[in-house]
């Protein structure tokens, strides 16, 4: 079943991003350049 | 299609079925039917998400969506993002905190039994519509691949899901869905690919741009603050937030996807994963259809996709009429694609004076065509509440792609249908057991006893989607039909576990009211406002704004505490 929650939970295994903080601020800068990316193709074919 | 084609969809959907039943043979308890094993890598819990919610729905219908609207629809998504970082961030720990097997245990814990059952209610109900629509994708497939009747393809591939996910549980939901989201990747790409090969010769990638962007087929955000346009910036980044939440953090068929983690950790970052890919990967998909509409401006399109629609309204004493929208349908898209050769033509020679001018009458002539789509739709359907957006993908992939690849994109369909309609009868059975069969009706019977009634009930929610299947007649295309179905009950669910989580002075008499009031004031304004004043996504704020402004009145009023336990 699902084990209690372990102080391995609060690493993220991830190289360079040891926070959780810093995946979800990955997430909405990724997420950022998406919006970005998509308001120059509007402007540029609109 | 040929016998190539038959093999490599049969190899491609048996094989999967059987994989999964294979790999969690004799493994079950009742815990790992509904649950799974609890070991549950990242990626497995990122395909797995993702799979459940990108249905056959999503491949089949998301391309037509991009061949009318263009690439304004990718605008729903924006809101996932955000989502699953408040999901990761504060529902995850709590629902495992707590060991839950379906997320409304949680609130049989923090409220009462009451608004447990409340709460599982409304996600029964939802999600059964849910399924039926899920299930109506591959028919139409089906239908239009092997001309048999709508209902027996219906029922086919009804019971497939039906027979693997009642044998395998959730386990075997994970094992495959990793396979599907491959099989759906490969078909999709080779679409993509196919697309950009088949634009006509001289056509560059900057034309194909130019012709799709001066249609308005790439205009992906539009700024409006009009409430009863569905696709805005701000539709995206506020309501589909609240959409986004109830969908992943409160619907059964998503929570138990990622529930079965091997730790927080693996949860997180499998929702991460989706955070990051979902708006890509929709990008794409609307793409394709983008890429289908310029094809269709050098090769004319059927007057009407549904083919086996128009043919019956021909049958019915109307060929004559049907016939002459056809002939001028023909004409106006041989005027058109004269247009844009000349258009492109001055463009590639530099004069500009000359490219405004031909660019001009090119879109008179789109307009042209446009108006006699819409004559020959009415012509089918008087009320135009008929759609042939479905089919026009499938149309496109029967009438231009290679055999093999049809069979491949085929199987597409049917693996995105197998992994989404067997996530969601596995949760569908979970909520039925977990939430009402175990703590109301049988509170004290052996594991053997509620694992065989695991498998009745997710048997039993399979024959009630294929019923609402066969009683569909579909007045939205799919991808939309589906989410609305979802905004009429996600802002109760949401409202519920906002309550719970964030406000801790609520208790459970006032939070259940709250979630009734809400549900009322959702249908009140989805059977009385026009969705051109107030566009369905917004129902997600306006419900959880109302049941929690409603709970927070009831519990001033009231002053009662019921079961008062805060997670």
């Amino acid at each position: 079943m699902t084990p209690e929650p372990t102080p391995n939970d609060d690493a993220t295994g991830l190289p360079g991003v040891r926070t959780w903080r810093g995946v979800y601020t990955a997430v909405l800068v990724s997420f950022a350049v998406w919006i970005a990316l998509l308001i120059a193709l509007t402007r540029t074919y609109s | 299609m040929n016998g190539l084609d038959y093999a490599i969809l049969l190899i491609t959907v048996l094989g999967i079925a059987a994989y999964g039943t294979w790999q969690t043979r004799g493994r079950h308890t009742f815990k790992t039917f509904l649950k799974g094993s609890g070991n549950t890598p990242w990626f497995v819990i990122g395909i797995s998400v993702m799979a459940t919610q990108a249905s056959a729905v999503t491949f089949l219908s998301t391309p037509g969506q991009g061949y009318l609207g263009g690439l304004g629809f990718v605008q729903f998504y924006f809101g996932m993002p955000i989502a699953l970082i408040i999901i990761a961030a504060v529902f995850l720990p709590i629902y495992r905190k707590l060991n839950v097997i379906t997320a409304y245990e949680y609130l049989g814990q923090r409220f009462d039994l009451k608004t447990r059952l409340l709460g599982a209610s409304v996600f029964l109900l939802q999600r059964a519509l849910g399924a039926g629509l899920t299930i109506y994708a591959p028919a139409i497939v089906l239908s239009k691949v092997l001309n048999w009747p709508l209902h027996i393809t219906i029922i086919g591939s009804g019971i497939i899901v039906i027979i693997y996910t009642a044998t395998g549980g959730s386990d075997a939901v994970n094992a495959t869905q990793k396979y599907q989201i491959g099989v759906i990747f490969a078909g999709m790409i080779a679409a993509f690919v196919l697309l950009l090969v088949k634009l006509p010769i001289g056509l560059t990638l900057s034309d194909t741009l130019t012709i799709a962007g001066s249609m308005h087929k790439l205009e992906a955000v539009n700024f409006s603050t009009n409430p009863g346009q569905r696709y805005t910036f701000w539709s995206g980044m506020i309501a589909a937030t609240f959409h986004m939440l109830a969908y992943f953090g409160t619907d059964q068929s998503q929570v138990q996807r990622y529930l079965g983690g091997a730790s927080l950790r693996e949860s997180r970052l499998g929702l991460m994963f989706n955070a990051v890919c979902k708006i890509p990967m929709q990008f794409f998909i609307l793409a394709i259809g983008v890429l289908m509409f310029v094809n269709y401006q050098f090769e004319k399109p059927p007057v009407y996709f549904d083919q086996v629609a128009w043919s019956q309204r021909a049958a019915q004493g109307d060929s004559a009429a049907l016939h002459g929208i056809e002939t001028r349908f023909a004409t106006a898209h041989q005027q058109e694609e004269e247009t844009i050769d000349t258009w492109m033509k001055a463009r590639h020679a530099g004069d500009r004076a000359a490219e405004s001018a031909a660019r001009n009458v090119a879109m008179q002539a789109h307009d042209r065509l446009e108006a006699i789509r819409k004559e020959a739709r009415l012509a089918v359907d008087p009320h135009d509440k008929r759609n042939d957006t479905d089919y026009i993908f499938i149309t496109y992939i029967l009438d231009h792609f290679p055999h093999g690849l049809i069979g491949l994109l085929v199987a597409t369909f049917f693996a995105a249908a197998l992994s989404a309609k067997s996530a969601e009868l596995n949760a569908l059975g979970s909520a039925s057991i977990v939430d009402f069969y175990k703590p109301v009706l049988k509170p004290n019977a052996s594991e053997q006893h509620y694992l065989t009634a695991s498998k009745a009930f997710t048997i039993f929610w399979g024959c009630v989607s294929i019923t609402f299947a066969l009683c569909l007649s579909m007045a939205e295309n799919l991808i939309q039909a589906v989410n609305i179905v979802g905004a009429l009950f996600y802002p109760v669910m949401l409202s519920l576990f906002v309550v719970g989580f964030f406000i801790r002075g609520i208790r459970g008499t006032a939070v259940f009211w709250g979630g009734l009031v809400a549900q009322v004031v959702v249908l009140v304004l989805f059977f009385t406002v026009p969705d051109s004043t107030l566009s369905y996504l917004w129902y997600n704020v306006i419900g959880c704004i109302t049941c929690v402004c409603v709970s927070a009145i009831i519990q001033q009023v009231v002053k009662s505490p019921n079961a008062p336990q805060s997670a």
